[in-house]
């Protein structure tokens, strides 16, 4: 079976990990209640390896971070095509979106609960001992919960409240203290669903943000590291979920969709606005669920008549993509749409073409990967079929082992679940109905 | 969500500008903050309308504060004082005549617990202009003149989850000042990211805030004291105020005296504690100069 993510190397060497194929790690209960999405354990008997549910490459191209249902972040070091595993992290929470910083040092996961960290891309025996790794008394570990270890070393005041709370009686012991050197940078109470990196140029500086978005229709834009704390501003006009996030290359515009059937282009810098609400074209729009915008990926790509920076979208369930130009993002050009034979899952740039992971349930064992290549012509997009590139042959003909498939009701969990973000506006009367999970103590006296 | 029939019959059996009874609004102490709630809130601030909250501050059209594309009539100030889940409202109408050049708001996330403080504005605003003989303006407003009689035009409840939806009714650096008395403790370690005060949420409250502006804690539950001032102390968007300045201020008073749980634990007999937290300034970018 296919992966749902998928990236590449630069250039010719280009680059897939398949999923299930990573180490089992332990799958360590959560406690998932009071949440309102469903649960979505994959409860993997120890037998069967996780699945990978997101990958990202180090800006160097020499990391590859892999990210497992069983919560854990593995980092691989790629060599001539050869993954080595190097670390394995587990994280409290299941990781949504992942980020290595630019200056290759630093991770950013984002998890459901709606909290991103921040750990070394390369941990070091200090940083974890200093976080209460093994060689620790283990009650030092309770102490030491991620909301004390956050923003506190940078002033002396902070540093003046974290020696008071080291002192005070643990009251808040945690179950889930990470035992390897991290940072909680910023949190939502709302549920996450993206989170990424951006950088943008002010002056002669350069400003590095977190933007991150929300199952509460939120836009959010903080600084990056180390002044995280602060929110500089919120992008809001959203009215359903917001599900994928997209920086435009690196300048100041950025896509975001969700449940509504339009994408919002912003200028998120240096004053958030929205610039433009793309209306979704018929075509994209899927017939038998709900919309929900499963993927935006943006590239730069020579088209032939210059390079230009291009978004693709992708709607859960749609057997299509559609593709803006410069003129879609800026002005009100229409952009176009393309029709696949399956599903799209996953889209990467690679050089002027669009490589594109698709269900392979659905077609021919041959078709699981296609490339489309972009060009312009009287200054209209156009995306035609790759006849397939070498790589890719390669890639089609491999067939995955039936023994680690997957039955395809998990795959449909694990490839289809944005559409589960959408709210059920009458949640709070049945809630009401079952006296909600407090009980229905009603207060007493006033 | 509506209350029980009986209930609801009884509340609108009252004469007008009589005030609502308590008995009739009770609901179950909690809610989740994090389900989804039947809420309503603006997709953005720009999109609020404030006219139905403040309606003696709308704006002629020449006046107004905001300048968007949005239908609804402006309003003349904006909202700079929250109070943060305002239960029964007891601050509120103690601050109004207090700060009557600022508009002041309660967010509440329980129903029946909003319409009280609603209805109950609504009774006092009446009665206010019934007793105003000097002057007959329906809409007067005692703005600019703190000795004259309160007449509840700036003070407004609304239902909100401000643990998820805060910056969809406060633009930055909006507030002065931000209220949370006697918030729920949730003991439970596992509940704690419900508390009303954690690092992550305090960029929220920093983000609606002025730089200057405050945040007032007070609560009966030592432990959650400790855990309100520890995560705000270990926010660098704050500094804890000073007991002399603290014990200054009326708002402290108020906060002690005036919100209907400070009143409970006072019959009770038991120990308030407060905590004040100013906003500072944000710092200048890492490697960028001041200003
Ligand atoms: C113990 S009462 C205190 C009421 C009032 N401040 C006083 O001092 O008398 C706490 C209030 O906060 C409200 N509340 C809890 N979580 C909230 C949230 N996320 N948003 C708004 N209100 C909330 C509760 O419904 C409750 O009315």
């Amino acid at each position: 079976m296919w992966p749902q993510n998928f990236v590449i190397g630069s250039g010719k060497q280009g680059y897939s990990l398949r999923a299930p194929t990573q180490p089992n790690g332990k799958d360590e209960d959560n406690e998932d209640s009071g949440r309102p999405a469903k649960k979505q354990k994959t409860n993997n008997a120890p037998s069967k390896p996780a699945n990978v549910i997101k990958l990202a490459v180090s800006p160097g191209k020499r990391h590859v971070v892999a990210v497992t249902d069983d919560k854990s972040i593995h980092v691989f070091e790629q060599y001539h095509g050869k993954l080595t595993q190097l670390s394995q992290r587990a994280m409290p929470k299941r990781p949504c979106a992942i980020q290595i910083t630019p200056d290759d040092t630093t991770i950013l996961v984002g998890d459901k609960f709606g909290d991103v960290y921040s750990l070394p891309l390369l941990p070091t025996e200090e940083g974890d001992v200093a976080a209460g790794a093994p060689k620790e008394t283990p009650q030092t570990e309770t102490q030491f919960k991620p909301s004390a270890t956050n923003l506190t070393v940078h002033s002396k005041r902070n540093r003046d409240a974290l020696a008071a709370q080291m002192q005070q009686k643990n009251f808040t012991p945690r179950k889930e203290a990470l035992k390897f050197e991290h940072k909680l940078l910023l949190g939502h109470v709302s549920m996450l669903t993206d989170m990424k990196y951006a950088k943008c140029e002010k002056d002669v500086q350069s400003r590095g943000y977190i933007i991150t978005a929300d199952r509460d229709e939120h836009i959010r834009i903080s600084r990056g590291p180390p002044q995280a704390y602060i929110i500089e501003g919120f992008c809001l006009g959203h009215t359903e979920f917001v599900s994928k996030i997209c920086q435009v290359g690196d300048s100041n515009l950025l896509v975001s969709g969700g449940g509504d059937p339009w994408l919002g282009v912003w200028e998120w810098w240096p004053e958030p606005k929205l610039r433009r609400k793309f209306n979704l074209p018929d075509k994209t729009k899927p017939a038998g669920q709900p919309l929900a915008i499963s993927g935006i990926w943006s590239g730069r790509v020579n088209t032939g008549s210059g390079e230009e920076d291009i978004v693709v979208i992708a709607c859960e369930k749609v057997k299509a993509l559609l593709l803006l130009d410069q003129a879609a993002l800026e002005q009100d050009g229409p952009g176009i749409c393309v029709d696949l034979a399956q599903n799209p899952i996953d889209v990467a740039f690679d050089g002027d073409a669009l490589l594109i992971s698709t269900d392979s349930r659905q077609a021919s064992e041959h078709q699981r990967l296609q490339s489309l290549r972009l060009s312009k012509k009287d200054s209209e997009l156009r995306a035609e079929v790759n006849a397939s590139p070498p790589a890719l042959k390669m890639l089609n003909d491999y067939t995955s082992d039936p023994e680690n498939g997957l039955a395809d009701k998990e795959l449909d969990t694990l490839l289809y679940g944005v559409v589960d973000l959408r709210k059920r506006r009458d949640q709070e009367t049945q809630e009401a109905e079952q006296g909600g999970e407090n009980g229905a103590a009603a207060d007493t006296d006033d | 969500m509506a209350g029980p029939p009986k209930k609801r019959q009884r509340r609108e059996d009252k004469q007008e500008g009589e005030l609502p009874q308590k008995k009739y609004y009770r609901q179950r102490a909690h809610a989740n903050p994090f389900s989804d709630h039947d809420l309503t809130y603006p997709s953005s601030p720009s999109e609020m309308d404030w006219s139905k909250h403040y309606p003696s501050f709308i704006a002629t059209s020449d006046e107004s504060t905001t300048t968007t594309e949005t239908s609804h009539p402006k309003t003349t100030k904006q909202v700079t004082i929250a109070d943060i889940g305002c239960g029964f409202g007891g601050l509120l109408f103690a601050l109004a005549p207090r700060f009557p050049q600022d508009l002041i708001l309660g967010l509440e996330i329980r129903t029946s617990v909003t319409e009280f403080v609603q209805d109950k504005i609504a009774a006092l605003r009446k009665q206010a202009q019934l007793t105003s003989t000097t002057d007959s303006t329906p809409t007067l407003t005692n703005e600019g003149d703190a000795t004259a009689p309160p007449s509840y035009q700036n003070i407004s409840c609304l239902r909100a989850n401000t643990m998820k939806f805060l910056p969809n009714f406060f633009p930055r650096s909006s507030l002065r000042k931000i209220f949370l008395c006697f918030p729920d403790p949730h003991f439970k370690a596992r509940k704690h990211k419900a508390r009303i005060v954690s690092t992550t949420l305090n960029s929220e409250y920093a983000y609606v805030l002025r730089p200057g502006g405050k945040i007032y804690t007070i609560t009966d539950v030592e432990d959650l004291h400790n855990w309100m001032v520890e995560h705000l102390a270990a926010h660098e968007s704050f500094e804890r105020v000073g007991e002399e300045e603290v014990e200054g201020d009326v708002c402290v008073e108020v906060m002690r005296k005036e919100t209907e749980e400070g009143k409970k634990v006072e019959r009770n007999g038991g120990r308030k504690f407060v905590a004040v937290f100013r906003r500072l300034e944000d710092p200048p970018w890492p490697g960028e100069k001041e200003g």
